[in-house]
């Protein structure tokens, strides 16, 4: 969400008029979980248009199911993912696509479009922009914040190409005038499926907002407060959860510093608006040992948690394609950051140059406890000048230095075709 | 819990379900009842309290059940149509755990939904008695799973 956020108002900044597709406010209540407080952070100059999306699937209420989906949820299932997928092949959110290129058509028509920016997923974002430009000859950018046909886990394709998924890719991509991707390795794998691409295609890297961190101060260690390291974000099934905590444990035995601290999770568990349960029973199984899951937090209250941590712990999957949004906040606050990950995760080149990064040396509790024991070492011999020296050094990963060069291009192409 | 609600009665076709309110810290002190399908842990029982769960597998069988258990599932549907040619294979078909679910349910003598009660639906199997249910007793409102559950009565 805050790289779309962050992408309309840099747009706005740069001097254009934008309005934002986007799902009406149930929709996220209901399916992903919203922040609604986040809200404010959007350009005023923005108009937002909400399209209405089919919740029916996470529709809770009984009193609204039909006779059939009663009878058998699997069978309605079955026949909503044939609905969804004969609309577009993009389970959950293929039958977006009508109303979502409807209201495309319907702001062109009142008001022409210049650009379209199609951020995804989901992938049928994409649509309204491919639209656009067959009908109007409007030009379009596909910004993938995450992948389509890309399993980052695996590095191997999700769909055939010659699939139904694949062959719209395909036509997505020969069209659109550029292709952003969140960091290099994507980019590549992109540019080796898809050769016709490599002109256009560009990394336009995640980063951090600055004025989330407004606010922030460093943390006063008074004597009496425990310790506390931080976890900021999303828990979700590939990351080394456990292993991080059995990490934590055995560092607590060796290290007196992290012996005294605390664990602490804000943010959510899982994807979607309701808990996963089983990352919950993990994290309170270890509560006797000072983790504590501390529930969501608005983006626009992070920063009185970067306020009052003395260390952050960074818990990524492992895969050689994330580099993860977080980091870049991460950085910019000048704490020391656990780095809880295998050393081929993506996200380890980005820290490569930060100075109060502790890498681990494989993704065992093992290599984890040994990152928790340096990181309590740099908590003790922590001052401000250690932490202001390492935010300077992650200021180039100020998000609107990412998106200007793109948006400066576009301006000039844009104004080229007038 | 709101004072809109009288009391929740959970539904659950799987001891799993059941399960999730201990985790939760739910109690069934307020006049609630859990009908479950398979027999619930005992640990389960003790934490909810035993004589607020409704063990709906002691419930005597009904002959079809009991045909079902001896013969199995397709040897079963095999001798219905055989003895009934209309009836339909389906019957038996994927909704036959959720049918069998209520049709226990409806026989259980604890069963007696009234106005303001919330029928919490705990797993998809449960999810067609709770619709039924819901529709037959007036002011009887039905949702699926525990958190729409904490959400509708908070």
């Amino acid at each position: 969400m805050y790289r779309a956020l962050a992408t309309a108002n840099e747009f706005v900044s740069r001097g254009w008029r934008v309005t934002v597709l986007t799902a009406d406010r149930r929709t996220f209540e209901v399916l992903t979980g919203s922040d609604p407080e986040s809200e404010q952070a959007i350009d005023p100059s923005i108009t937002v248009v909400r399209v209405p999306f089919d919740l029916s699937r996470g529709e809770t209420d009984l009193r609204r199911w039909s006779w059939l989906r009663a009878q058998s949820p699997l069978a309605w299932s079955g026949l909503q993912i044939v609905k969804e997928r004969i609309s577009f092949p993009e389970r959950r959110y293929g039958s977006w696509r009508a109303a979502l290129v409807a209201e495309a058509l319907r702001i062109h028509r009142t008001d022409a479009v210049d650009l379209v920016i199609g951020t995804a997923n989901p992938n049928v974002d994409f649509l309204p922009g491919w639209v656009l430009s067959t009908k109007h000859e409007v030009p379009y950018v596909m910004d993938y914040r995450d992948t389509w046909h890309l399993d980052m886990y695996k590095g191997t394709r999700t769909a055939g190409r010659m699939s139904r998924s694949g062959r719209w890719e395909r036509r997505l991509l020969k069209r659109a005038v550029e292709v952003w991707f969140v960091n290099e390795p994507i980019k590549r794998w992109h540019d080796e499926e898809y050769p016709f691409i490599r002109e256009r295609s560009h990394v336009v890297s995640n980063g951090y907002d600055p004025s989330f961190l407004d606010g922030m101060t460093f943390a006063s260690t008074e004597p009496r407060r425990a310790p506390s390291i931080a976890f900021v974000g999303t828990v979700y099934g590939p990351m080394p959860l456990e292993a991080a905590l059995q990490g934590w444990v055995e560092a607590r035995a060796t290290n007196a510093v992290i012996a005294s601290a605390t664990l602490d999770f804000y943010g959510r568990l899982g994807h979607f608006a309701t808990p996963d349960l089983e990352a919950k029973s993990l994290i309170e199984r270890f509560a006797e040992h000072g983790v504590t899951f501390c529930g969501k937090v608005s983006k626009t209250e992070v920063h009185s948690i970067y306020s009052r941590s003395e260390a952050l712990a960074l818990i990524l999957g492992k895969s050689r394609f994330i580099t993860s949004g977080k980091v870049f906040e991460y950085m910019a606050t000048g704490l020391p950051i656990a780095a809880l990950h295998h050393p081929s995760t993506a996200s380890g080149a980005v820290l490569a140059g930060y100075p109060r990064a502790a890498h681990a040396a494989s993704d065992t509790s093992e290599a984890f406890a040994a990152v928790f024991q340096r990181i309590g070492t740099m908590i003790a011999t922590a001052d401000d000048s250690s932490r202001t020296a390492a935010a300077s050094w992650a200021q180039q990963f100020e998000r609107s230095r990412q998106l200007a060069p793109r948006i400066e291009a576009l301006r000039l192409s844009v104004e080229r075709k007038r | 819990m709101s004072p809109r609600w009288r009391r929740l009665l959970f539904l659950s076709a799987h001891s799993q379900s059941i399960d999730a309110l201990v985790d939760e810290g739910i109690t069934l002190d307020d006049g609630s009842t859990a009908f479950c399908w398979e027999t619930p842990r005992p640990s389960t029982m003790l934490q909810l309290g035993a004589q607020e769960i409704v063990d709906l597998a002691l419930l005597q069988r009904s002959t079809a059940e009991s045909l079902i258990d001896l013969v199995g599932l397709s040897a079963a549907n095999r001798a219905l149509s055989q003895s009934s040619p209309g009836r339909l294979a389906a019957s038996f078909g994927p909704a036959h755990r959720s049918r069998r679910f209520h049709a226990r349910l409806v026989r259980s003598p604890r069963w007696q939904p009234r106005a303001r009660d919330l029928i919490v639906a705990l797993d998809l199997d449960a999810t067609r008695a709770a619709w039924f249910e819901s529709r037959r007793v007036d002011g009887v409102e039905a949702v699926l799973g525990l958190q729409a559950a904490l959400e509708r009565t908070s």
